[in-house]
């Protein structure tokens, strides 16, 4: 299988699986003030619709990747697999204090910014780059 | 004609409501994180973690826009629809389940009926345009 290929489908069961696993989570914290956001949405219920809708955006943008990654050119969609993480990943650092007061870990920097650099070297294995100098030559 | 018509008007309907919802939606948010100003002022006083999720979700909604805008260009209508009635569905019901948490407790029933009237019309635009296109 192509490494660009594989990258995307790698990418896309990796955001199904944990969007749909912290979807349950929130739920739970949601519902019964336990778990990961358990702090957080005992004091703050309404936090829950924004993780809710996040969340399955994302597991959608998940399905997407990994449905291209059978077709026959998927390398455009390293850049939504890119775009995908920059709002999240972003949060992470504008909501600092309030993740931290609330206790929630910050490993979310990690797995974003893996996924993305994954991404980028798919775009590299691509050859978008390559190809988007040369047209600009001609 | 007509058929071209729905099949365009839904998507360019989808494009600018996702977009500027999800733009004015960032824009408030982050005024409201480091101002303590704009619209969500007063419904999220007290509430600073409340705007994480929000935040997240309306990023990621702008996301699809930019998804969608490349696809209409390439005049790829199939994923475009398929893509767009998956969003506007997990929007709307999403809507629906947190009715009484958002729009009641915030007393803003009136942008919540239209907002998920129009999350739903354009789930059905869509499905409808993709039935067109099939057939075509």
């Amino acid at each position: 299988m192509k490494t660009s290929k594989l990258i995307i489908r790698i990418h896309g069961t990796f955001l199904i699986l944990a969007t749909i696993s912290l979807t349950v989570v929130g739920w739970i914290s949601y519902c019964c003030g336990k778990g990961l956001y358990g702090d957080m949405l005992l004091k703050e219920p309404i936090g829950y619709i924004g993780l809710f809708q996040g969340y399955l955006l994302m597991t959608t943008i998940g399905i997407t990747l990994w449905a291209v990654s059978f077709g026959d050119n998927p390398d455009k969609f390293h850049w939504l697999g890119i775009g995908a993480h920059i709002a999240p990943f972003a949060a992470n650092f504008i909501f600092w204090t309030e993740i931290e007061n609330y206790g929630i870990p910050h490993s979310g920097i990690f797995f974003h910014l893996a996924m993305m650099i994954l991404e980028a070297f798919g775009v590299l294995k691509s050859n978008q780059l390559k190809n988007f100098q040369f047209d600009e030559k001609r | 004609m007509r058929k071209d018509n729905i099949n365009k008007v839904s998507i360019v309907t989808s494009i600018l409501f996702l977009g500027v919802a999800s733009v004015i939606q960032m824009i408030n948010e982050l005024a409201f994180h480091f101002f303590n100003r704009g619209g969500l002022k007063e419904a999220l006083s007290g509430m600073p973690g409340a705007t994480i999720g929000f935040f997240e979700a309306h990023g990621l909604a702008s996301i699809w826009v930019i998804y969608f805008i490349a696809k209409f260009r390439q005049r790829a209508y199939v994923e475009t629809h398929v893509f767009a009635s998956a969003v506007h569905f997990l929007l709307g019901t999403a809507n629906s389940i947190f009715w009484n948490d958002s729009f009641v407790r915030f007393d803003m029933i009136m942008i919540g009926w239209i907002s998920t009237i129009l999350h739903f019309v354009l789930v059905m635009l869509h499905l409808i345009s993709l039935k067109i296109k099939k057939r075509n």
